[in-house]
C-alpha cells in the first residue's frame, strides 16, 4: 500500500518540468557577471573582485563570502594571477589562458570548467570560487569551501559507557572523514546526490561494494531520485519520504549520531545515507530486532552484551504491557492478582474516585508531559522538572486521592522501562501503542490486549524496510542470525553477516568454530 | 485497498468502544470472600434441605499496610443467608452487601458436621464449587464440628481474618500425625467422581483459636460422614495411606520416654491373593526419624540402644496402625485405607468382580486381611548424646 | 519494484511445517482429553491419539505428495486434470465449505469459551465478532504474512504448553494412570475417531503447496509438522491424565484450561493461570481462524478471479451468523462434531480419490506431469 502511494509520488515528479534559467555562458566578462549578479540578486556577501591579466585581459574572481576560504583565495589564487603576467601573456585566446591558469598558476586542489550559469550559480553558492576570463566561454571553479563549523563531539543523543566518543557533526565531509576512518577499504562507495528542488544538498549513499545487496542499494537508490521537495532540513525529511510505510508506528530506517553504528551497519551489509547539515545517518533496511540492538552491545563482552539485551526485552515488554495489564486486572480479572496483593491494592484503591483505566490515562499523560517539558528546556533545568514533577505530582497525586500508589510505581516502572529501549524513535511508537493497549484492556480486558497484540504482530508482518521484511530474523526464520538477536554471541563466532540482508559475500571472517 | 483498510481499522476501533466494559467492576468493588461456612438449618422442606451459607468478606482497608495502622477497623464481615441452592442463595448476597461476592480468592470451606452427615448433601453442595469457574480448585475444604459458622467468628490476637488464619493453621501439616494435609475441592471431586471412601480434617473451636487435627470419615456411596477417628487413628491412618507428613512418635523404652521426629513416611500396598471373602493385604511402612527427645541417661550412640528405639517405634507403629484398621474395618465399615483404589488400579478385573459388595452386601473390605509391617530408622540423634550420666547405658 | 527473494509470496516448506501445526492446534485440543478419557480407563487414551495421529499422518502425506507431483499448479487445475473440471469444482467447494464452517466454529468457540474463563456479562456476539475483525485484518494483509504469524505464534504456543506441563509436575501422580491397557477394542477405536476430529485442517496443503518454493520437500515437511501436532497432543493427554486422572478428566469440559486453573506458578505474579494460558491459547485459535479464511480465499480465487477484500467483506458476515446460529453448549458441541466429521471425512476420501487416480493415470503419462 505505501508503495503505491510511493508510485504516484514518483509519476508526479516525472511529470514536472525543469526551471528554466539555464542561460549557457556567453563571452562577454560584464554581461556574464551581471546575469550572476541577476541570478543571484546581487546579494551582500556576494564579493567579486576584479583583475588584470598578461597583456590587459580581463578577469574576475567571484565568491560568497561566508563559504569561502579567504586566505586561500587570496594567497593560492588572485596573489598568483597578478604575479605572473608574463606567463599569462604567453597565451593567445582567452580559453588558451584559462587552461594556463588551471594548469600552472591556480595553486588549489579541486579545479573545474563549466560553460553552464545554473552549475555555477549552485557551486558558487555552496562556496566554490569562480574565476571569469573575459573573451572565454568557460569559467573555473575551484573548491575552497570552508565555513564556520560545530566540532566533533560526544553524541547526546546515544551516549555509551564504553565506545568511541565522536559524533557526526553538520558537515558531510567531516562525516564521511570519520566513516572512513573506521573502513579504509577500497570497496566503501560514497554515491552522491542531490537533494532537494530549491535546497540542492548533498546526499551520501554509502555502503560496501561485493557485501551489500545490489537490490537494496538499487531500491534505495531508487526511491531516493523519488524525492521532489523544496528543501530537507534534516535527514529526517529523506527517511519520511523514503520509508516504505508511513501509516506504520514503527520507523522503518534507524537514525543515529554515531559514525561507528553506521560503519558496522555497513560492514553488515547494510546501507547509511548521510544529509548534508544532518548530524544524524540513516541506517537502511533494519528489522524490529534493531530496536534493542545498541553499538555498546559489541563493545562489551557477549555475556554482558546478551545480559543487557535481556534487560532491553523486559524493558519493551514492561513499557508496552505494565499499565494496560494493570488496569486488565484490576478491573477485570481480579483473581489473577495474589490474595494478599489483591486486598492491599483494593484497600489503596478505596478512596480513588476513578476507575483504573482513567487513573492510568492520568498518570501516563502526566509523564509524558514531564518528558516533553523536560525535552523543551534547557538541559540543566529540564532534569531538575522531570525530578520535581515527578516526585512532586506522585506523591501529591497520591494524597490527594486522585491515584492509587500502586499505579504511581507501575507509571514510574514504565517510564524507566521506555528508557532502555536504545533506539528512540521506537521507544516512542511503543510508547504510544502503549496508550492503544490501555484503551484495549480498559474495554476487553486481557482478551482485548491479546488482541491488540495480535494485530501489532500483523502489522509486524506486512511492513518492510527496503523491501526486507520487518519480523526477519523471526519470521521468516533465519536461525543463523539469532545469535545476534536475543543472545549476543562471542565475538569470534559472529563470523557470518545476517542472513536476512541477503550479502553478496556471507562470510566475515572464515575462523570456524 | 488503502481506504478499506482504514475502513477496517474504523470498524474495529468503533465496535471496540460501543462495545464497551460490560464487566467492568474495579476492584475496590468487589467483595472478596476468603471463606464459607456451610451449615443446615433447622428446618427442612420436602426432601431439600435448607442450607444457611456464610460468607467471610474481607474488609481491605481493615487489613492495614506496613506503614498505616488499621485504625481499629475490623479486617472481615460475616455475612450469612439461606437457601436450598447455593448460587441463588450466594446471589441473595447482593440484597445484603453493597459488594458483590466474589470467589476468585475464595480460600476455606468450612462444612459443618451435621452437612456431613446428610446422604449425599455435600457431594451436591460441593458441586457449585466444582462448576462455577469463579472457584479455584485449590480451595481448602474442613469438617468443622459443631456450627462452622461459629468458626468464621473467631478472634485470634496474631491474624486479622479468621479465614486466613485457618488457611495458615492447615499449613502446619507436617507437625503432627493427627493433622492430614488439607483437602483441596480438585481432590474432593476426583474422589466423588470414583466413589471411594475419604477423610476429610476437622477443625474445631478452642476459645480464641481454631484446634485443627483428627479426621472425619466420609463413606464414598453415600457421601455422608459415617464417623470420625480420633488421634492416634488418625495418626495410624496417616501412616498407611500418606495423608500426613511427618509428625512425632513418643515411644516408651525401658521406661525412658523418647519422642521421634518423623521426616519422611512412604508406605507400599500390595495384594497378596485374589481371594474374595479372604482378601490378603500387605502394608509395609517405611519410617524415618530423628531422636528429638529422649528422656534419661542412656547414650544414643550406640547401635544396640538405637536398634532397641527403632523395634519399639516400629512395635508402635503397628498398634496405631493396627488400631485404625480394626476401627474402620469394624464398626465405620469404610474402606479409607485406599484398598480398593489399590485394587482398581493395579487389579482391574478383581475389583471389577467385587466392587459391588465391598463396602456393603458381602462386605469383602472387613473380611480382608491385612498385614502390617513397619520399619523404622533413626537418621540422627541430635547436636547432644545425653543430658544425664547414667549406668546401665 | 523487486522485493527480495524470500519476501515475496512464495513459502518455503520451512514454513508449511510450521502453518501445520499451527492450524490444527486451536480449540479441538482444548476439550480432546475429556472425549477420550470418557472412553477409555486409566491412562489407555493414549494409543487412541496415536492411532488417529498415524492415519491422519498417512492423509496428511498423501494430500501433500499428491500437490507435490504438480507443483505451481493450484488445487482447481491439477484436480481438473484428474476428475475432470466441474468435479473438481465440486471438490474445491467442498474445501472452501469446510474452511468457513471451520472459521464459524472457532469463533464461536472462543466466545464460549472466554464467556467461562474471561468474562461474566460481555455477550458472545462481541467477542466473536471483535475476535473476527482481527482475522479480517490480517487475511487482509499479504498471504506470507500469515505465515509469518504462524512462525511467531507458534513457538509461543509451545513453549506455553511446556511451561504448563513443567509446572504441573507438582500435582502429577503417576497412580493416576492406573490400571492401564484395560479398554476394550471397540472403545479405543472409537476414541480413535473422536480424536482424529481434531486433526482437522491439513485441507490446506492441497492449496498452499502450490506456493511452496521447494515442493519437493512439502511431503516431508508436511509429516513433521503434523507430528508435532500428534506430540503436543500426545503431551497435553498425558500431562492431564497425570494430574486429574481418568475420572475428573472425563469431567471436566475444558480439561485443557482446568489444568492451568489447578497449578499454581511458583512465586508467580499471577494466580489463575487458567485466565492467561487461555489468552495465550488465543493466538493459536486466531492462527487456525485466519489460515481456514485465506485458504478459503485462495481456493474462491482459483474459480472465480475476485478480490481479495470484496470476497472478505462477503464471507466475514457470513462466517459470523453461521458461528452465531448455534444456541447453547449443546449445539455447539453438536455443531463442532459436525464439523470434524464433515472436515476429516471430506478432505481424506478427496485426498484418497485424487492421489489413486493420479496413481493410475501418473503410470501412464509420467513424462508429462513432472517435468
Amino acid at each position: 500500500m505505501g508503495r503505491n502511494i510511493f508510485r504516484r509520488r514518483k509519476m508526479r515528479q516525472e511529470s514536472t518540468e525543469g526551471e528554466s534559467f539555464s542561460a549557457e555562458l556567453g563571452t562577454d566578462l560584464d554581461k556574464n557577471l551581471q546575469d550572476l549578479q541577476v541570478m543571484i540578486g546581487s546579494p551582500g556577501d556576494l564579493v567579486i573582485r576584479r583583475v588584470t591579466l598578461g597583456v590587459n585581459v580581463n578577469a574576475a574572481v567571484a565568491f560568497i563570502s561566508g563559504l569561502s576560504n579567504k586566505e586561500a583565495i587570496h594567497n593560492d589564487l588572485i596573489k598568483n594571477m597578478q604575479r605572473n603576467r608574463e606567463k599569462e601573456a604567453g597565451s593567445d585566446t582567452p580559453d588558451e589562458l584559462l587552461k594556463q591558469m588551471q594548469l600552472d598558476l591556480i595553486s588549489i586542489g579541486s579545479v573545474e570548467n563549466t560553460n553552464s550559469l545554473d552549475k555555477l550559480t549552485i557551486d558558487l553558492l555552496s562556496g566554490k570560487s569562480v574565476v571569469y576570463v573575459d573573451g572565454a566561454a568557460e569559467v573555473l571553479l575551484l573548491g575552497t569551501e570552508k565555513w564556520e563549523t560545530r566540532s566533533i563531539d560526544e553524541p547526546i543523543s546515544e551516549s555509551l559507557i564504553r565506545g568511541p566518543r565522536e559524533g557526526f557533526v553538520e558537515n558531510l565531509q567531516t562525516n564521511m572523514m570519520l566513516i572512513r576512518r573506521h573502513i579504509r577499504d577500497p570497496n566503501l562507495r560514497f554515491d552522491t546526490n542531490e537533494v532537494g528542488r530549491r535546497s540542492k544538498k548533498k546526499l551520501v549513499v554509502c555502503y560496501m561494494e561485493g557485501i551489500a545487496n545490489p537490490d537494496i542499494i538499487k531500491e534505495v537508490n531508487h526511491r531516493l531520485s523519488s524525492i521532489d521537495m523544496d528543501g530537507a532540513m534534516e535527514s529526517g525529511y529523506i527517511e519520511q519520504w523514503i520509508e516504505d510505510s508511513y501509516l506504520s508506528p514503527f520507523p522503518q530506517m534507524d537514525n543515529t549520531e554515531r559514525p561507528d553504528k553506521v560503519a558496522s551497519s555497513v560492514l553488515q551489509g547494510k546501507v547509511g545515507i548521510l544529509l548534508d547539515g544532518s548530524p544524524f545517518a540513516l541506517i537502511a533496511p533494519i528489522t524490529i530486532a534493531n530496536a534493542f540492538k545498541s553499538p555498546e552491545d559489541y563493545y562489551d563482552r557477549w555475556l554482558i552484551g546478551t545480559f543487557l539485551r535481556f534487560i532491553r526485552y523486559i524493558g519493551a515488554f514492561i513499557t508496552m504491557f505494565l499499565p494496560a495489564l494493570y488496569i486488565a486486572l484490576v478491573s477485570y480479572h481480579q483473581g489473577m492478582i495474589p490474595s494478599q496483593l489483591a486486598f492491599s491494592i483494593a484497600a489503596t484503591r478505596e478512596g480513588v474516585p476513578f476507575p483504573a483505566f482513567v487513573e492510568a490515562i492520568i498518570m501516563g499523560i502526566t509523564m509524558e508531559l514531564l518528558r516533553e517539558a523536560g525535552a523543551r528546556l534547557p538541559r540543566t533545568i529540564g532534569q531538575t522538572i522531570g525530578i520535581v514533577g515527578g516526585l512532586v505530582i506522585g506523591e501529591a497525586a497520591v494524597s490527594a486521592g486522585i491515584v492509587s500508589p500502586i499505579m504511581v510505581i507501575v507509571v514510574a516502572l514504565t517510564a524507566v522501562a521506555s528508557f532502555t529501549i536504545p533506539l528512540y524513535s521506537v521507544a516512542i511508537s511503543f510508547r504510544l501503542l502503549r496508550f492503544g493497549f490501555m484503551i484495549a484492556a480498559a474495554v476487553l480486558g486481557l482478551y482485548g490486549i491479546v488482541l491488540v497484540y495480535i494485530m501489532i504482530n500483523i502489522h509486524i508482518v506486512n511492513l518492510k524496510s527496503m523491501g526486507v521484511p520487518y519480523s526477519t530474523p523471526f519470521a521468516p526464520t533465519f536461525i543463523k542470525d539469532w545469535k545476534d538477536l536475543v543472545l549476543r554471541g562471542p565475538i569470534p563466532m559472529m563470523n557470518e553477516r545476517p542472513r536476512n540482508l541477503q550479502p553478496k559475500d556471507k562470510r566475515s571472517g572464515n575462523l570456524r568454530r | 485497498m488503502l481506504l478499506s483498510k482504514k475502513l477496517n481499522l474504523l470498524l474495529l476501533t468503533m465496535s471496540i468502544f460501543l462495545a464497551g466494559c460490560w464487566d467492568r467492576i474495579d476492584i475496590e468493588e468487589r467483595g472478596f470472600v476468603i471463606g464459607t461456612a456451610l451449615d443446615l438449618a433447622d428446618q427442612k422442606s420436602n426432601e431439600d434441605y435448607e442450607v444457611i451459607m456464610t460468607n467471610q468478606f474481607v474488609i481491605p482497608a481493615g487489613l492495614g499496610s506496613i506503614t498505616e495502622g488499621s485504625g481499629g477497623q475490623e479486617a472481615f464481615m460475616n455475612i450469612s443467608e439461606t437457601g436450598t441452592s447455593l448460587f441463588r442463595t450466594n446471589r441473595k448476597f447482593s440484597q445484603l452487601n453493597s459488594q458483590v461476592p466474589f470467589y476468585q480468592h475464595l480460600k476455606v470451606l468450612l462444612i459443618s458436621d451435621e452437612v456431613m452427615k446428610q446422604p449425599n448433601l455435600f457431594s451436591d453442595m460441593m458441586d457449585f464449587y466444582i462448576r462455577d469457574h469463579a472457584m479455584r480448585r485449590s480451595i481448602r475444604l474442613v469438617v468443622a464440628e459443631g456450627e462452622a459458622r461459629d468458626i468464621l467468628n473467631l478472634k485470634p490476637k496474631n491474624v486479622n481474618v479468621p479465614s486466613m488464619y485457618l488457611d495458615d493453621l492447615m499449613e502446619n501439616v507436617d507437625r503432627n500425625t493427627s493433622t492430614i494435609k488439607p483437602v483441596h475441592v480438585g481432590e474432593v471431586q476426583e474422589l466423588i467422581l470414583n466413589e471411594q471412601s475419604y477423610v476429610l480434617p476437622i477443625v474445631k473451636k478452642a476459645g480464641d483459636q481454631a484446634e485443627y487435627g483428627n479426621v472425619v470419615v466420609i463413606n464414598g456411596e453415600s457421601n455422608q460422614m459415617v464417623g470420625s477417628l480420633d488421634e492416634e487413628e488418625t495418626a495410624g491412618l496417616g501412616f498407611v495411606n500418606g495423608h500426613t507428613e511427618g509428625g512425632v512418635l513418643e515411644i516408651q523404652v525401658d521406661d525412658d520416654l523418647i519422642a521421634i521426629e518423623i521426616t519422611e513416611i512412604k508406605q507400599n500396598m500390595n495384594i497378596k491373593n485374589r481371594q474374595k471373602d479372604q482378601l490378603r493385604v500387605g502394608i509395609s511402612i517405611d519410617i524415618k526419624g530423628n531422636i528429638a527427645e529422649h528422656f534419661g541417661g542412656r547414650s544414643v550412640l550406640k547401635e544396640q540402644y538405637v536398634n532397641k528405639i527403632e523395634k519399639s517405634a516400629e512395635k508402635k507403629v503397628k498398634e496405631l496402625v493396627g488400631n485404625t484398621i480394626e476401627e474402620v474395618q469394624g464398626e465405620l465399615n469404610t474402606d479409607v485405607l485406599g484398598i480398593g483404589k489399590t485394587l482398581y488400579k493395579f487389579h482391574y478385573d478383581f475389583w471389577q468382580k467385587i466392587k459391588n459388595d465391598w463396602e456393603k452386601g458381602e462386605n469383602y473390605f472387613s473380611s480382608a486381611v491385612i498385614d502390617v509391617n513397619a520399619n523404622v530408622e533413626i537418621d540422627r540423634v541430635g547436636s547432644n548424646d545425653r543430658i544425664k550420666m547414667s549406668e546401665g547405658g | 519494484m523487486k522485493d527480495f527473494k524470500y519476501a515475496d509470496e512464495k513459502i518455503s516448506s520451512r514454513e508449511i511445517m510450521i502453518a501445520l501445526p499451527a492450524i490444527t492446534v486451536g480449540v479441538g485440543i482444548l476439550s480432546l482429553p475429556r472425549e477420550i478419557a470418557l472412553l477409555t480407563i486409566g491412562v489407555d487414551g493414549w494409543i487412541a491419539i496415536l492411532i488417529a495421529g498415524a492415519v491422519i499422518t498417512i492423509i496428511t502425506w498423501i494430500t501433500a505428495k499428491l500437490a507435490a507431483s504438480y507443483p505451481g499448479e493450484s488445487f482447481l487445475s491439477y484436480a481438473s486434470k484428474l476428475v475432470t473440471k466441474p468435479v473438481a469444482i465440486l471438490f474445491t467447494i467442498t474445501l472452501i465449505l469446510q474452511s468457513l464452517l471451520l472459521s464459524a466454529y472457532v469463533i464461536r468457540v472462543i466466545a464460549d469459551i472466554a464467556k467461562t474463563y474471561l468474562f461474566d456479562r460481555t455477550p458472545v456476539e462481541v467477542v466473536s465478532l471483535t475476535f473476527l475483525l482481527v482475522v479480517v485484518y490480517a487475511v487482509s494483509g499479504t498471504r506470507a504474512g500469515l505465515f509469518r504469524l504462524n512462525m511467531l505464534f507458534f513457538p509461543i504456543i509451545v513453549l506455553i504448553t511446556f511451561a504448563l506441563a513443567m509446572f504441573s509436575l507438582g500435582w502429577f501422580e503417576i497412580e493416576n494412570y492406573f490400571p492401564i491397557f484395560k479398554t476394550g477394542l471397540m472403545d479405543h477405536l472409537k476414541a480413535a475417531e473422536l480424536s482424529s476430529l481434531s486433526f482437522v485442517g491439513f485441507n490446506v496443503l492441497f492449496f498452499y503447496i502450490a506456493i511452496v518454493k521447494d515442493t519437493e520437500k512439502a511431503p516431508k515437511a508436511s509429516i513433521y509438522g503434523m507430528l508435532i501436532v500428534v506430540s503436543l497432543y500426545f503431551l497435553i493427554f498425558l500431562v492431564n491424565l497425570g494430574v486429574f486422572g481418568n475420572a475428573v478428566t472425563g469431567n471436566l469440559v475444558y480439561p485443557l484450561i482446568e489444568l492451568a486453573k489447578e497449578i499454581e506458578i511458583p512465586g508467580g505474579f499471577f494466580e489463575r493461570f487458567d485466565s492467561f494460558f487461555f489468552v495465550i491459547w488465543i493466538m493459536s485459535i486466531f492462527n487456525t481462524v485466519a489460515m481456514s479464511v485465506d485458504v478459503s480465499i485462495y481456493a474462491f480465487q482459483s474459480i472465480l478471479n475476485l478480490k481479495k477484500i470484496t470476497y472478505l467483506f462477503c464471507v466475514a458476515p457470513i462466517i459470523y451468523i453461521i458461528g452465531m446460529v448455534p444456541e447453547g453448549a449443546l449445539e455447539v458441541g453438536k455443531f463442532g462434531t459436525f464439523i470434524g466429521y464433515f472436515g476429516i471425512i471430506s478432505s481424506s476420501s478427496i485426498a484418497i480419490i485424487l492421489f489413486t487416480i493420479s496413481k493410475i493415470k501418473g503410470g501412464r503419462n509420467q513424462p508429462n506431469a513432472t517435468k
